[in-house]
């Protein structure tokens, strides 16, 4: 159930990967995300699948286990190829039974290529999620909007909030959970009736849910009043983040063989 | 009432997190019994009594309530959690209604009785707690500390079960409240209902149960009557629990060589032996 869902949680390592600037890879997987929908030709995505699976296997992530992180957004990508398949006006490639709705060969090669580069977006975008614990995700975060603080971007509060939002996610959970049980014990039934009866059957678990969660607030709100919180300005860090030489060389590969995936799509090869 | 055989339950098996809550736990809890279930963090208290009103299914072994098999295809899980209300720990957490008379309304609702029926067991659950009426209309955020707890349960013995099974129910409130809990939850077992009492205060179970079931890593350590479990402080010492404090202050007197009987764990034993040695003392 709730439990199951393993996309993007962190898988603690100590792999390159893992130990790599969150800064840098962060901009790499914009980098990466970007550059998805500039490439043409499979031999693009060739390349990228190298790339894609040389660092999973480097951050030595299970390569199932990532995949895996797909199983959620099957429906969507299913749905996407569909879409694509028998509304791409062009030549009927065959027909759905008989039926005026036909599949073109244009829409074939277009699903392919939105599956493609669907998949690839959220396994690749997961890599950084797998391989940086969130606290590191989010310091990365602040540092890269530091800049944008001269036009009033409110970067660490942005960052802060960030943290504290995945912070509760297993808690809340639990909490769910919790609240499910005991409300079931009340004879309380969650399972029958039509979408509306269900629907309506949510809100003796959305209410507490939501009670704890402004209680959890307060609490939260109050311990760091204690210990004299005091966010943005002046603050200094625990961990500081360093640039090092590795980082700078394997973030250059990184982008060149990018640049070559869609170097190779654009010289018209396959 | 409730029977368990050979029951073991393991939470995310196949997992690297699999984890054995409770294992080979067999158990017969009669109607009228008061038990109070006691064990260290983690020994599976909460896993155990939510396998009481099938909330949890057993991983293998068996759960019988009123000698129905909780785990067969086609028991009927509601009324087993009509029949075995369950309290879990702060239930206040889980007020959901704008007054207190319809969040206690909410288990016989569900129970899709008649309106009439409803308000019956609303008003007869919020006695048997000792809620003044005129709390009834008042937002259940508005209570004091023992009264949403009192509230709380009531919404569980609104449905009117046969054994009322608490998780920690005085944890976080204050002395008074905590009496005023306990007193009534014996009242209830004295009117004839079965109760199972979970507790990290052996003060409480002390003054409450009959018979007292020690839960250690997953396993039943002890299984006996007050007087039985509270003789063994040093077993339960080991297993990091320990005997109410007026106990350990009885054994150091017997050490002294004061003749003090054995089976003295509440307050209320230890000053009646005490007048009574000290009467005694005086007629010498």
């Amino acid at each position: 159930m709730l439990k199951d869902i393993t996309l993007g949680q962190y898988y603690p390592g100590n792999s390159p990967v893992h130990r790599m600037d969150p800064r840098l890879k962060i901009l790499l997987t914009v980098l990466y995300a970007t550059l998805l929908f500039f490439i043409k030709g499979f031999l693009g995505y060739g390349v990228v699948f190298i790339f894609t699976v040389g660092v999973i296997g480097l951050a030595g992530i299970p390569v199932p286990y990532v995949v895996r992180g797909l199983r959620p957004l099957f429906f969507v990508i299913v749905f996407t190829a569909a879409i694509n398949i028998f509304m791409t006006p062009g030549r009927t490639a065959f027909r759905l039974f008989d039926t005026p709705i036909a599949a073109t060969h244009e829409g074939i090669y277009m699903a392919v290529y939105m599956v493609l580069r669907l998949s690839f977006l959220v396994v690749g975008t997961s890599v950084l999620t797998l391989t940086s614990s969130p606290v590191a995700l989010t310091d990365g975060l602040e540092r890269l909007l530091g800049p944008f603080k001269k036009i009033g971007v409110p970067a660490h509060e942005i960052a802060m909030m960030m943290s504290i939002a995945i912070r509760f996610i297993p808690t809340l959970m639990e909490e769910t959970q919790k609240i499910i049980k005991a409300q079931k014990a009340r004879g309380a039934d969650f399972e029958s009736g039509n979408i509306f009866r269900r629907a309506k059957a949510l809100t003796p678990i959305l209410v507490p849910l939501f009670m704890g969660a402004f209680r959890r607030a307060d609490e939260l709100a109050l311990a760091m009043e204690s210990r004299c919180y005091n966010g943005g300005e002046n603050r200094t860090r625990l961990k500081q983040m360093h640039m090092t030489l590795s980082d700078c060389l394997s973030a250059a590969i990184a982008a060149l063989v990018l640049a070559a995936a869609v170097t190779v799509g654009y010289m018209g090869i396959l | 009432m409730i029977k368990t055989q050979g029951l073991c339950h393991v939470y995310q098996p196949g997992s690297p997190f699999e984890k054995h809550a409770i294992e080979d736990i067999s158990l017969h809890i009669q109607k009228g019994e008061f038990v109070g279930i006691i064990g260290h963090t983690g020994s599976g208290k909460s896993t155990l009594i939510q396998h009481f009103n099938a909330l949890e299914m057993p991983t293998s072994g068996k759960v019988y309530v009123d000698g129905v098999d909780t785990s067969a295809p086609k028991a009927d899980l509601r009324l087993i959690r009509r029949k075995v209300g369950l309290v879990f720990q702060y239930p206040e957490h889980q007020f959901m209604e704008e007054t207190v008379r319809k969040d206690i309304a909410f288990g016989p609702s569900n129970l899709r009785l008649s309106q009439r029926d409803i308000e019956e067991c609303v008003l007869e659950a919020a006695a048997m707690v000792g809620l003044r009426p005129e709390l009834l209309d008042k937002s259940p955020f508005d209570l004091s500390g023992g009264e949403k707890r009192r509230a709380a349960i009531a919404g569980v013995l609104a449905m009117r079960p046969g054994v009322l099974v608490l998780d920690e129910p005085t944890a976080g409130l204050d002395p008074a409240g905590r009496d005023e809990l306990l007193t009534r939850i014996k009242e209830m077992h004295e009117n004839g209902l079965t109760v199972v009492l979970v507790s990290h205060s052996m003060e409480d179970i002390a003054k409450t149960a009959q018979r007292i079931i020690v839960l250690n890593e997953g396993r039943i350590a002890m299984d006996g009557s007050t007087a039985y479990v509270f003789s063994h402080a040093d077993e339960l010492g080991a297993m990091g629990l320990s005997v109410p404090q007026v106990s350990v202050v009885m054994a150091l007197l017997r050490k002294q060589g004061v003749s003090i009987p054995d089976a003295v764990y509440t307050v209320d034993q230890a000053k009646r032996v005490i007048i009574g040695l000290y009467n005694k003392a005086h007629k010498e």
